[in-house]
């Protein structure tokens, strides 16, 4: 079937079949790198996208359901300067994720700072709580979201 | 892209071959045929028959056949290699393949195991236990258990051959890429000069990057050899959990003898880890095992052995930390219970046993740092006021079940890990690095292994800065290929911290002497030597063992609900001293996510996540409270020497310390980890 959506802002037709997951639509098809398909079962995290805003894992999804919708991932995300808040944040706190699993790292974050730029602790646990890598420190990895919120709320009220 | 960047599945060509291994389905037997009728035509069949060179894969002195011979060691052995160029062809081809099997054969069990089961063992003995044993009357028995855990690295693993001007090009995310060389090259029967190896992005990894890698690549490259084209072969995740590696089970059997003062006189120690089928690095795992179990304990009887048992499980191949994690966790644990009997506090017990300096090699250690280290770690988690506190409650509590507040206990426990190889093993060849420095005063250093930390990167340029007088920034680590780099052995067991870091010294100790007597540039290479010859024995285990150690202690508190025996961490304190630390807040960093993985692994869950360290609210399951157990990390810096590994003592104490603190809140001797809920009920409901 032919499907319709938005990647990174750009408009995409692509064909896939109606078992096809959408993980493998992007990384396969549309040479998403940033994304791996690797637990299929929405377990470690590293398929992550922002599809119409909200995070999911797109191992999960059908490639169908993104009939319409808009996706960001890792590849988008880098080109903006919201990415600059999530990279100063990590590095001022040494939350150092290895390159598998960063661009994951980043989705995840971005969208906890969708909803708050002053997320806690346990909001971001909650929110990473569907990932792993043995790379990660998850203290750090806390300290350095909720270091980025405090960047982007900076650069927001300048 | 640069190579080391990439993954493996990113690697791909028109034409290629995706490869599929058939595995055996059976734990032991034997082949009596091999069926593949109504294939269809495109796909490709291969057995250990269509292998040019040899049918094995050597590891240092050991070695495994790369397709079954016709005889079934483990199930998951591959028997067969499927390709196509389609996954579509692979999955209906693995339905048309039969293999049917003899299986008059008993499996080779870890418990309990024959005699013939052991393929290697190690001793060290000090003083006559034997005659002790036979004198006394005060003995304490103990056996401890670990099981095998598994890693949970998700990032690709497999091989890609393609056949360019004559050669073999191979990317893959080796940790020892002149490995995957020397290996592929004996599979295909041709020389290593034909055999270009290129690491790609190997990401974190546990010690699946060591050897499999090597096995893979031979397998893409028989593929490409006997077709021309070029061959991918990737694992699914499950292949990969299953038959990378894993951490191998361990039974320790502990026996020691008390006087009337509670001193130890006599202690022994058996330990049998089960290697799996094929065991690889097994000289290093036992004598790192002896070595850590003896530890730094002053006994004037002691006989530690340590053997590893084949089995009919798939070969644990090579986990982080090779064998010390298990071993201290069963002597740190199996101390703690002695020190009961000293009527000492626990932490008075340890540092008693620190004056001496010395470990049980016979090397005396002038700068041990354990006493401090353990002063430390009581200062900060208030040890002493919690421990006697906590055992004053057990005293008087009835029973577990009946108590309507949670169970609380304190652990502590100290050791060390060793950085580098024992012994260089003799068919490891040159291991070394090498280092030139330019007329513009730039210095590049290439180093086999290729894909090196970046903490370590910034070690290097830093020492080399010190010791130049070159600006950090002019530092190059060079990245390359099995063509143009050293072969610089495995990256495993700190080598890049301490090993490379001392070689790196080496070359620039060299340099700066030759400096204004040489025209530049100056190019130096320095192999890893043995240049403790003269105080380690291999044979008997005395002597200066390793590079270097790092040490520590670690106390971690702990409690237990009454209700669903669920244990939560209520705080883990360390202190190591790992030689020279340059960036404290990153090695912190290190230490605090192996604690965290050490928990884990401890508490028997497998992947390490916020979710997994759930303080479920009882009434109202509904909302878990996410919070990450506090963990207070602190290094003891050291001005000069060399830099030491982080990550495997702090994964190594924390286990032994948060069965102690469970055991103390419970009042129960819990003697095996992983340590569940379930696991926990079991043995309260065991007669005491």
């Amino acid at each position: 079937m032919r499907i319709r959506f938005t990647l990174n802002g750009n408009a995409i037709e692509a064909e896939a079949h109606t078992s096809t997951r959408l993980v493998d639509l992007l990384h396969r098809d549309l040479q998403v790198r940033s994304l791996h398909p690797a637990c299929y079962d929405g377990q470690c995290g590293n398929c992550a996208v922002l599809f119409n805003g909200e995070l999911v894992y797109s191992c999960l999804l059908p490639a169908f359901a993104a009939q319409g919708g808009s996706i960001y991932t890792y590849e988008g995300i880098v080109k903006t300067l919201e990415y600059n808040d999530i990279i100063s944040g990590f590095h001022d706190e040494q939350a150092y994720p290895c390159t598998y699993c960063l661009p994951a790292k980043v989705v995840i974050t971005q969208s906890i700072l969708e909803s708050t730029v002053d997320p806690n602790t346990q909001e971001v646990l909650e929110a990473f709580s569907g990932t792993y890598c043995p790379c990660t420190n998850f203290n750090n990895l806390a300290r350095g979201v909720i270091r980025a919120g405090e960047y982007r709320r900076r650069r927001l009220h300048e | 892209m640069p190579d080391s960047y990439r993954f493996i599945d990113e690697y791909s060509s028109p034409d290629m071959l995706q490869i599929r291994i058939v595995r055996a389905d059976i734990p032991r037997g034997s082949i009596s045929s091999t069926e593949s009728t109504n294939l269809p035509d495109e796909v490709l069949v291969f057995d250990s028959d269509d292998i040019q060179g040899s049918n094995r894969v050597s590891v240092l002195e050991e070695e495994m056949p790369l397709l079954s011979d016709g005889s079934i060691a483990y199930e998951g052995e591959p028997i067969l290699l499927i390709a196509a160029e389609e996954q579509d062809l692979l999955d209906e081809a693995e339905r048309h393949i039969k293999i049917s099997y003899e299986t008059d054969f008993s499996l080779l069990a870890f418990e309990p195991a024959s005699k013939e089961q052991t393929v290697d063992s190690v001793r060290i003995s000090r003083g006559n236990p034997s005659k002790e044993f036979e004198d006394t009357t005060q003995i304490v028995e103990a056996e401890y258990r670990t099981t095998i855990e598994s890693h949970v690295s998700r990032a690709p693993i497999g091989a890609y051959t393609e056949y360019r001007d004559g050669r073999y090009i191979i990317y893959t995310p080796s940790h020892w890429p002149f490995h995957v060389r020397r290996t592929v090259a004996d599979v295909l029967g041709i020389t290593e000069a034909e055999i270009k190896v290129i690491q790609t992005n190997p990401s974190p990894a546990y010690g699946e990057k060591v050897v499999y890698p090597s096995i893979l690549s031979a397998m893409s490259a028989l593929v490409c050899q006997a077709t021309g084209k070029d061959a991918r072969l990737l694992l699914s995740p499950k292949e990969a959990e299953e038959f990378t590696t894993r951490k191998a089970p361990v039974h320790v059997k502990s026996t020691s003898i008390l006087n009337e003062t509670g001193s130890i006189i006599a202690h022994d120690i058996h330990m049998r880890f089960d290697v799996g089928a094929y065991p690889l690095f097994t000289k290093e795992l036992l004598r790192r095992a002896v070595i850590t179990s003896g530890s730094y304990y002053q006994v004037p009887n002691v006989s530690i052995t340590a053997e590893a048992i084949r089995t009919s499980a798939p070969p644990m191949n090579i986990y982080r930390g090779l064998g010390v994690s298990q071993s201290l966790f069963a002597t740190e644990v199996h101390f703690s219970r002695l020190a009961e009997f000293s009527q000492l506090n626990p932490g008075d017990w340890k540092k008693s046993h620190t004056k001496d300096k010395h470990i049980i090699t016979g090397v005396h250690v002038p700068n041990m740092p354990l006493e401090k280290l353990v002063d430390t770690v009581i200062e900060q988690s208030d040890f002493y006021r919690k421990h006697s506190a906590y055992e004053q409650i057990r005293k008087r509590r009835n029973s577990v079940k009946a108590s309507r507040r949670f169970l609380r206990g304190i652990g502590i426990a100290t050791g060390f890990a060793g950085n580098g190889f024992t012994d260089k093993p003799a068919s490891g060849g040159n291991w070394g690095i090498r280092a030139t420095l330019d007329k513009k005063d730039q210095l590049t250093i290439e180093c086999g292994t290729m894909t090196i930390p970046e903490a370590i990167k910034t070690i290097w340029k830093r020492r080399v800065g010190e010791t130049l007088g070159i600006s950090p920034e002019s530092v190059e680590i060079a990245s390359g290929n099995t063509d143009s780099l050293p072969d610089s052995g495995p990256m495993m067991l700190g080598m890049p911290v301490t090993v490379y870091t001392s070689l790196v010294d080496r070359c620039c100790n060299y340099i700066r002497k030759q400096r204004f007597n040489k025209p530049l540039p100056i190019e130096v290479r320095r192999n890893i030597i043995a240049s403790r010859k003269s105080t380690w024995d291999a044979s008997t285990c005395t002597g200066l063992p390793f590079q270097n150690f790092s040490w520590g202690a670690v106390v971690t508190e702990v409690q237990l609900d009454p209700l669903t025996l669920v244990p939560e961490v209520r705080g883990v304190w360390a202190a190591f001293d790992c030689g020279l630390v340059y960036d404290t807040q990153y090695a912190v960093s290190i230490a605090e996510g192996g604690i965290y993985e050490a928990l884990a692994w401890a508490m028997g869950e497998q992947k390490v996540t916020p979710r997994y360290y759930q303080d479920y609210v009882i009434e109202g399951h509904e909302t878990p409270n996410l919070r990450l157990p506090p963990v207070s990390v602190v290094f003891a810096n050291r001005a000069k020497g060399l830099p030491g590994g982080i990550n495997e003592i702090a994964e190594s104490l924390v286990p032994a310390a948060f069965v102690t603190a469970l055991s103390q809140a419970t009042g129960v001797y819990f003697d095996r980890i992983p340590l569940t809920s379930e696991t926990i009920q079991s043995y309260l409901e065991e007669p005491s």
